[in-house]
């Protein structure tokens, strides 16, 4: 479960301030975050994940506060028990599909070996309908393609918590539904926490729960 | 570790050309300085032994450098003749024994050594096939000249002329080849030796043609007398000693005023040496003698202070191509701040992150020593052949 409290988050030298007084998203929840640009929402995401950390409030994930946890803690948490999709995949050009897939596990020492690693890219890969393309480079793929990889990617360390920025903000229409779909029945399947920041209104039917980021945005201009 | 390592491998696989022309930069960097210690410790070290086997020699009054590296090394640089006479009167002084030496000329590129058979005996020079020379006309040649010309005992070669133009000088003269040397790993292997008397035909101081006694044609014979016969140029000159016209090759006036380069003196022993040294100086002998090692020592000393400048030279070519390296992976890792960052989002430490980019930079670095490396070991094979080629 997350909880957040009181949260007041502003950049150095910025007139944005990100204030959430109150959110809480259950277990298994799935999540939508909407909202203009600009509003906070991907800083959310982050400070979620511990890559920010917030002075101000409380911020709480399956009973952790991530504001004691220390650097090498929160790289552990965001290792294990996050899973990251992006909007522009952010796959890495020079490793395949494959290795492409099995990087959380080869750039943190605190996951468990590789070994056994192979199949279960291969069971996600065939799942997500890219079993073919393994050996494949990110620049032989479609955008289709690459958000799939990157979603087996963020799925490969089974996390009870998915955070995706826009996952659908470069695909077509077909791609933008279908990738969603496969969102939603891995969060079901593994009964994780699905928070997904989009701009597309048109997709949010799917989603258990709406967040209005123009209720948290302040400008303190104004 | 082994996964830093996987990474570092696939990008700089990945980017492979930009891979080659970074690893070529330094391994190049690393090379150039080390090959050149060796090309020029290994050219010390060669000529300061063909120098200090070499004991005294003499010549005209002169450069003293250029004496002995024509003597040792036959480079064919136009010095000052003395007389084969002068050999003769080193002889006589009891000091030790002359070899004389004649090298101006040449056979397809290679020098032509005019010199007397001690002079294999004082190298220790052994032969890999055939026999010294026995007469006028047959020459022996280095093992270098044998397989680059792919000649061997049978064959001949012909020397030659100075110049294509000068009708009146120097003719062309087929030699028989009847010895290969041993190889050396010394100037000796891209030498011709010869017998000093055949060099002296080659210059047309000695020379073979028709026997005048049995020419009546008036066109080749322009007056005759009881004393003297006068021959047109029309007379035909061997160009070729053989059994059949050895008889008739002759020199005209007496050969110890024949000219020869140089003389090389083996004294009996140490004290010899300055005996003969002292009355040269005492100016008892004209000519000079000088010894090869300290005239050699003179020229490294030259060779020192370029090798200094080509170390200056490479260190401030490294200190820019680190810079450029330098610059190189700051920009590499600007435009791979994306890619860094992501790894750090999903759960990757600053201190991964700085392993795997170091992992990049010793691979780069090893294979350009590697390269380096290997390099240097190939020089090795190719540096007898460059340092006579272009230093010696």
């Amino acid at each position: 479960m997350i909880k957040v409290e009181n949260l007041r988050f502003q950049y150095q030298r910025s007139t944005f301030e990100l204030n959430i007084p109150d959110l809480q998203i259950e277990v298994g929840e799935k999540a939508a975050v909407i909202g203009p640009s600009g509003s906070g929402k991907t800083t959310l995401l982050n400070i979620l994940s511990g890559i920010i950390i917030a002075e101000s409030g409380s911020v709480e994930f399956n009973g952790h506060q991530l504001k004691t946890m220390s650097d090498s803690e929160l790289r552990n948490l965001r290792i294990n028990q996050i899973g990251f999709v992006f909007q522009d995949f952010k796959l890495l050009e020079y490793l395949s599909v494959y290795d492409n897939i099995l990087l959380p596990y080869r750039i943190n020492s605190s996951m468990p070996g590789l070994s056994g690693r192979g199949q279960r890219v291969k069971e996600l890969c065939v799942h997500l309908g890219v079993g073919d393309k393994l050996s494949k480079f990110p620049k032989h793929l479609s955008h289709g393609e690459k958000q799939r990889i990157a979603i087996s990617r963020a799925l490969i360390n089974d996390p009870s918590l998915v955070l995706a920025d826009e996952p659908t903000g470069n695909l077509d229409p077909e791609n933008k539904t279908k990738i969603l779909e496969i969102l939603f029945k891995m969060s079901d399947a593994n009964n994780s926490t699905l928070i997904t920041v989009t701009h597309d209104h048109e997709l949010l039917s799917g989603f258990d729960r709406i967040i209005d980021f123009t209720d948290f945005q302040k400008n303190t201009r104004q | 570790m082994k996964d830093s390592l996987y990474l570092a491998y696939r990008y700089l696989s990945y980017n492979r050309v930009r891979t080659l022309v970074l690893t070529f930069s330094v391994a190049i960097i690393i090379y150039l300085p080390l090959g050149l210690k060796k090309l020029i410790s290994e050219s010390e070290d060669q000529m300061l032994s063909r120098a200090n086997s070499t004991p005294l020699i003499a010549g005209k009054k002169g450069s003293p450098t250029d004496l002995v590296i024509n003597t040792l090394y036959f480079q064919q640089e136009k010095i000052e003749t003395l007389t084969m006479e002068f050999a003769s009167v080193l002889d006589g002084t009891g000091f030790g024994y002359a070899i004389p030496v004649l090298s101006s000329y040449k056979a397809r590129g290679y020098p032509i050594v005019g010199t007397s058979l001690d002079y294999f005996e004082f190298r220790d020079l052994g032969l890999e096939s055939g026999r010294l020379f026995g007469v006028v006309g047959e020459c022996v040649i280095g093992s270098n000249v044998a397989r680059r010309l792919d000649v061997q005992p049978g064959d001949s070669l012909i020397s030659s002329p100075e110049s294509f133009f000068d009708f009146a000088g120097v003719y062309p003269l087929k030699m028989d080849i009847v010895g290969v040397m041993e190889q050396s790993n010394t100037p000796d292997d891209d030498a011709v030796f010869v017998d000093i008397k055949t060099t002296w035909i080659i210059m047309g101081l000695g020379h073979g043609h028709q026997d005048l006694a049995q020419v009546y044609d008036p066109t080749l014979v322009m007056e005759r007398s009881d004393s003297s016969v006068t021959a047109g140029a029309k007379l035909f000159m061997y160009n070729q000693i053989s059994d059949d016209n050895m008889e008739s090759f002759h020199f005209h006036g007496d050969t110890k005023d024949y000219p020869i380069t140089s003389i090389i003196f083996v004294p009996n022993n140490q004290k010899s040496s300055t005996l003969l040294r002292g009355r040269i100086e005492a100016g008892e002998l004209e000519n000079q003698v000088v010894v090869p090692t300290l005239v050699v020592n003179n020229l490294l000393q030259s060779i020192f202070r370029l090798k200094q400048i080509f170390n200056s030279v490479f260190v401030i070519v490294g200190l820019a191509v680190i810079l450029i390296f330098g610059l190189v992976i700051a920009l590499s890792l600007r435009l791979r701040k994306d890619e860094l960052y992501t790894m750090f989002t999903i759960g990757s430490g600053k201190r991964k992150i700085a392993q795997i980019i170091g992992m990049e930079l010793v691979l780069l670095i090893v294979t350009s020593a590697l390269i380096s490396g290997i390099l240097y070991y190939i020089t090795g094979f190719f540096i007898n052949e460059f340092i006579n080629a272009f230093i010696i």
